[in-house]
């Protein structure tokens, strides 16, 4: 039986932090499965999920993170994930579709579309968003990958989003990912 | 005919070149019809290299179609000893591979190619080819050179996209 935990470090971006969280996780015995990270404004973030032996707990790893922590100044959570989330099937399926997003920047845009995606039962997989300059104000860039399930309409849904389009005074437009597999 | 199954990373033949083909006799086109009953064998799959059925043997098969219909491609596609003689424009895919699986990653690779080599019949033929089953062309040819398109993926930035996994997958 091995233990399941997800940990999350976020801190100022600088070399080393990859190298501290995992040097403090191989100390541990523990086992990277899967691993994401990402710099927003100079802020580094990371989200991990670790397996270990079965008789590692939530506090041994506050010990070996109590040098990263304070030399690179991360905040660490650590939670451990029950044995019904680690045995849990796959919850969303669907068809992945990828759905662009531009418009002059204001709030709301995110909202709306994801609202509209909820309200579907449509899962966002991955999301993305960037402002870039525009000719006169700023510009907003979302790109979402979704899950569309069978049952939606897709027809209707760009449809609806042709609403939010004229509401928001932005372009959305939605297409089938290509994905060749070999 | 039979289904095959499929090697996965890291078996060594995955990444040696495979030899050419000598001969089209009845075991080659006997090895060629197992590899489209394999890949007719996986729901989503449209290409399928001989080494990746154990056979380091310079083959591919690709159906193309199965994807986007009759369009735009030649359907189902055999070819032994493929060389590729012409290759333009560019084309960015999000690529998956039986023999890596729960992997997507976004691969530049050329928009139209020309490919030469020999049909199950042993003649030669010489094939054009746009878009995706163009794509398609270019990563088996890859795999008959040992190439896995992983190492081909151009710029990490959310390119690597994780298929849903199960954490029970990553149990046992």
């Amino acid at each position: 039986m091995r233990r399941f935990f997800v940990i999350t470090a976020i801190g100022k971006d600088r070399p080393g932090i990859v190298a501290g969280v995992s040097k403090a996780l191989y100390d541990l015995g523990a086992n990277i499965e899967d691993s994401s990270m990402t710099i927003l404004s100079g802020e580094f973030a990371m989200i991990l999920i670790v397996s270990t032996k079965e008789e590692v707990v939530a506090s041994d790893f506050e010990s070996h993170f109590k040098e990263v922590t304070n030399k690179l100044g991360l905040f660490i959570s650590i939670k451990e994930l029950n044995e019904n989330e680690i045995q849990s099937k796959k919850l969303y399926s669907g068809i992945p579709y990828i759905i662009s997003v531009i418009g002059t920047d204001k709030p709301g845009i995110v909202y709306k579309v994801s609202e509209l995606l909820a309200s579907k039962g449509i899962n966002i997989t991955d999301l993305n968003t960037k402002v870039i300059p525009g000719e006169s104000a700023p510009v907003y860039t979302m790109i979402l990958e979704v899950d569309i399930p069978e049952y939606v309409d897709v027809t209707l849904l760009e449809k609806e989003f042709s609403i939010i389009e004229k509401e928001m005074s932005i372009d959305i437009s939605i297409k089938e990912l290509d994905v060749l597999e070999l | 005919m039979a289904s095959l199954p499929v090697l996965k990373y890291p078996h060594q033949i995955l990444r040696t070149m495979s030899e050419s083909v000598l001969k089209v006799d009845d075991g080659i086109r006997r090895i060629v019809n197992d590899m489209i009953e394999t890949m007719y064998a996986s729901p989503s799959c449209v290409g399928v290299a001989a080494p990746q059925v154990g056979y380091p043997l310079r083959i591919f098969v690709i159906d193309v179609s199965r994807k986007i219909g009759p369009k735009k491609n030649h359907g189902l596609l055999a070819m032994i000893n493929p060389v590729l003689i012409y290759a333009e424009g560019e084309k960015i895919t999000k690529e998956g591979c039986l023999s890596i699986p729960d992997f997507l990653g976004n691969v530049k690779r050329a928009r139209n190619v020309i490919v030469r080599g020999l049909n199950p019949e042993g003649n030669e033929v010489e094939v054009l080819s746009q878009g995706l089953e163009a794509i398609a062309i270019q990563h088996e040819v890859d795999h008959l050179n040992g190439v896995l398109f992983i190492h081909r993926v151009s710029s990490l930035s959310s390119d690597l996209v994780r298929r849903k996994i199960t954490y029970k997958d990553i149990k046992t």
